[in-house]
């Protein structure tokens, strides 16, 4: 962490001196508490530009597409579990049906919400774009100081209009991945269910096929935890921009 | 941004800009050019995203931006054409003239309503306002895909990188005196240009075309009898000590 210069004004609050200024920031850094931000100069993540933001939310959620895979391969393992303690197993294998389904829902969701934030991130880099042309039209019309353009008008307003057009497209966006990631997150809490279930049956089976019920039970904590910490990540980032764009 | 008349036929009429006050210190300075034959305009290396407020307000001080259909790249470089995807804004009908090599490249820099007439490697002739204006060929003068703009009625040569100089200050629009000048001229030329061989196919080339003067997109201008010293001290430079 950079100790600020002694005397030294933190972001606009002259009140602050430097012990409260650390204070501040660590609390910039827990907002986003996760590896990618275990750099601490990546501090406050309100302050970077929303492509930016967008960014690092799409990267975020796109390391839950290899854990949602796992989940899948938990589900099938659990399949066999199952079918290999026979009658003994009987009760576990009515709990595999809604691992299948954690599995499935888990998979579809986060492909669809990696796609979406890939395309939010696309849409924000260019809404920076846009905002880039409407400005440089505005510095020329300034330049010009007052002799009018047709093509220099009709330019400015197909920049306003797509700029107006780009915000909306985002603002959209961000709501419906909101939307689904808060659904998402609700829907693997299922699997702590699920997994307290399989350690129950797993206590009820013959030690030796114990192990097998168990791991089955901490594939899916393990995996759950995993994607419910990156999306916490990415809905954390992205419910900063809601609003800001 | 300094405009300059250079040029002026009856009917066809060339312009150089550069050496604006406001642009950033760290940018390289470059000229852009503009070429008006009949009410037709062809913008030349029309420069980079920083410049083009200042390029804009200057173009259409002279002539409405629906006169200008036509756009040059000599090559890819950003200081050449970043700007591209804001002239794309404002004209949505105009064709940029560019190197067939570098379509691929040059759309990263966003293209959307122009449209791309790949120059063929041999060069190109294409009409202005009725007049001719040739797309020369000048590859590895610096880049691999590369042209200059020669328009035979007012015998002047648009030659991109070749000629540039890289002068302290802010140097004058013309060149005085020609000995003096090398010195600006002769690192960027021996470091730029990769290509003895295709040095000296661009100065065959260019010496059978009656040049009266010619432009680079950096430094100074040449004019009657300097373009012939140009010549004559580029083709005993050895060029591309880059490599040892």
């Amino acid at each position: 962490m950079h100790a600020l210069p002694k005397g030294k004004v933190c972001c606009g609050h002259p009140a602050l001196n430097q012990k409260k200024a650390l204070a501040w920031r660590r609390q910039k850094v827990d907002f986003t508490a996760n590896t990618y931000l275990s750099r601490e100069e990546t501090i406050q993540p309100t302050m970077q530009p929303t492509h930016v933001i967008a960014a690092t939310a799409a990267s975020e959620l796109a390391k839950t597409t290899a854990v949602s895979q796992q989940m899948r391969l938990t589900a099938s393992n659990a399949r066999a579990v199952a079918a290999r303690a026979g009658e003994q197993g009987k009760s576990f294998k009515a709990i595999t049906p809604f691992v299948d389904e954690l599995a499935a829902i888990s998979v579809s969701r986060v492909a669809e919400v990696v796609a979406w934030a890939r395309e939010f991130s696309q849409l924000a880099s260019r809404y920076q774009q846009v905002l880039g042309a409407n400005n440089a039209y505005q510095k020329a019309e300034l330049l010009l100081a007052g002799k009018r353009s047709k093509q220099l008008q009709l330019a400015q307003e197909q920049a306003a209009k797509a700029l107006f057009e780009s915000k909306q497209a985002q603002e959209k966006k961000l709501a419906q991945m909101v939307e689904a990631l808060e659904a998402l997150q609700r829907q693997l809490r299922s699997g702590n269910v699920i997994a307290t279930l399989s350690f129950v049956e797993a206590a009820l089976m013959p030690l030796e096929q114990r192990g097998d019920l168990n791991s089955v039970g901490e594939m899916i904590v393990a995996s759950v935890a995993q994607i419910r910490q990156h999306n916490t990540t990415a809905l954390k980032l992205l419910r900063s921009m809601q609003g800001n764009l | 941004m300094i405009t300059h008349k250079l040029s002026d036929t009856s009917d066809i009429q060339w312009y150089m800009f550069g050496r604006d006050p406001q642009k950033p210190e760290k940018i390289i300075d470059t000229n852009q050019y503009l070429m008006v034959s009949n009410g037709e305009a062809l913008l030349m290396d029309p420069g980079g995203l920083e410049l083009f407020p200042a390029m804009l307000a200057a173009v259409v001080n002279i002539v409405e931006l629906t006169s200008v259909n036509n756009v040059f790249a000599s090559h890819q470089d950003p200081d050449i054409i970043s700007s591209l995807g804001l002239w794309d804004g404002c004209l949505p009908r105009a064709v940029l003239h560019a190197p067939w090599l570098w379509e691929g490249f040059l759309r990263h820099f966003g293209m959307e309503q122009m449209r791309y007439n790949g120059l063929p490697d041999e060069g190109e002739t294409i009409k202005l306002g009725g007049r001719d204006v040739q797309f020369v060929p000048a590859h590895y003068l610096h880049s691999s895909g590369n042209f200059h703009v020669y328009d035979p009625a007012s015998k002047v040569l648009m030659s991109g990188d070749v000629g540039a100089s890289l002068e302290p200050g802010n140097p004058d629009l013309f060149v005085e005196d020609f000995s003096a000048h090398c010195q600006y001229m002769e690192g960027f030329h021996q470091r730029w240009m990769p290509s003895n061989r295709a040095k000296l196919d661009w100065i065959k080339r260019v010496r059978q075309l009656d040049v009266q003067m010619m432009c680079p997109q950096h430094g100074r201008v040449f004019v009657g009898e300097q373009v012939t010293a140009f010549l004559d001290w580029f083709e005993r430079l050895p060029v591309g000590s880059g490599i040892k």
